[in-house]
């Protein structure tokens, strides 16, 4: 009876869990673009399926905020950097988090400043 | 002499155009209405003074073509979709035209599809999804070519389970496209922009909150001196 209900209750936990996937795909070209993305809850992805996030231009400004658990960013960084600045910051809080950038990976890229803080 | 003639001929001209200014309010209830409205025209009004646009119904097949500057749609779509068609389809052909639309204010709607079309530059479109009423499944597809876009968005019907779907689609050359797509409550929240052409000097503004699955697909070619801003909570 006591297996029963846990696998109850683990039922519902692990739907609940699933429910909270959410992705973001971002394709985009174009100099000195301001992006922003918070992500707030668990098994989130920035890009993938596959590799969907390409950010190409000059003087990019470009923000990734993922709090929760088992998250991902996924994606290729391509342009030149804004000097004295930093050109790609992520923030990842939780545990279990995925980060896998590509930079410069098709194109000509200089002077790119990435900055990762991970909690 | 050649001053009276002229004057002549643009008093003639000022009143054509003070007649192109067209009302048509509709209220309307029951299911399968074919509806079909086009208007060949500046300044023409579908709905207002204040809202008089009302369609309720299930299967409805509501067509609406402005052609024309300065027209606008105003109004209030609820009821049941039909399956695998769109149930309201607007066009729009000419300049500085505007388009605001309710679904689902005041009374339950369900599996709604609306398709807008939109040739010219200068217009702004705006969507409010949902109210205190059960709404879900509603998609709303917006294909825009033209300068100086404005899209606005609110999906924030309660229902859980469902996908909320909205599209857009735009080809441009203005240099300031300003788009803000905003979900809240249950359901599967799905946000798909694809810009192209020059997107530069654009804003675009996506906030999805809800328990269950969300995307958002962004696709802008040329965004220089864009900004971009995408929340999404749980």
């Amino acid at each position: 009876m006591r297996t029963s209900i846990l696998a109850f209750i683990m039922f519902f936990i692990m739907t609940s869990a699933s429910f909270a996937d959410s992705n973001v795909y971002i394709t985009q070209s174009g100099a000195a673009l301001d992006l922003d993305i918070t992500l707030d809850g668990n098994a989130n992805e920035i890009g993938s399926t596959t590799d969907k996030t390409l950010l190409t231009g000059a003087n990019l400004d470009v923000d990734i905020d993922l709090i929760g658990a088992t998250n991902t960013i996924t994606g290729d960084f391509i342009g030149a950097g804004e000097s004295g600045s930093d050109d790609l910051k992520i923030n990842q809080t939780g545990s279990t988090n995925t980060t896998a950038l590509n930079v410069g990976a098709s194109a000509a890229t200089d002077d790119v400043s990435i900055i990762e803080n991970r909690e | 002499m050649k001053k009276v003639i002229l004057a002549f001929i643009m008093f003639f001209v000022m009143t054509s155009a003070s007649f192109a200014d067209s009302n048509v309010y509709i209220t309307q209830s029951g299911a399968s209405l074919d509806l079909d409205i086009t208007l060949d025209g500046n300044g023409n009004a579908v709905g207002a003074s204040n809202d008089r646009t009302l369609l309720t119904g299930a299967n409805l097949d509501v067509d609406i073509d402005l052609i024309g500057a300065t027209n606008t749609i105003t109004g209030d779509f609820i009821g049941a979709g039909e399956s695998g068609s769109d149930d309201l389809k607007i066009s729009q052909t000419g300049s500085t035209n505007t388009t605001a639309i309710n679904v689902g204010a005041s009374a339950a709607t369900d599996d709604v599809k609306i398709l807008e079309t939109r040739v010219g530059s200068s217009g702004a479109t705006t969507y409010t999804i949902g109210n205190a009423a059960t709404v879900q499944d509603v998609s709303v597809t917006v294909d825009v070519v033209g300068d100086d876009i404005d899209i606005t968005l609110v999906e924030n019907s309660s229902s859980t389970g469902s996908d909320k779907t909205t599209d857009i689609d735009i080809a441009t050359d203005s240099d300031d496209v300003d788009i803000a797509v905003t979900h809240t409550g249950a359901g599967a929240h799905k946000t798909k922009l694809l810009c192209t052409g020059s997107c530069a000097g654009s804003d675009f503004t996506m906030s999805q909150t809800g328990a269950n699955s969300t995307d958002v697909d962004l696709t802008v070619t040329n965004a220089t001196s864009s900004d971009v801003d995408i929340t999404i909570t749980d």
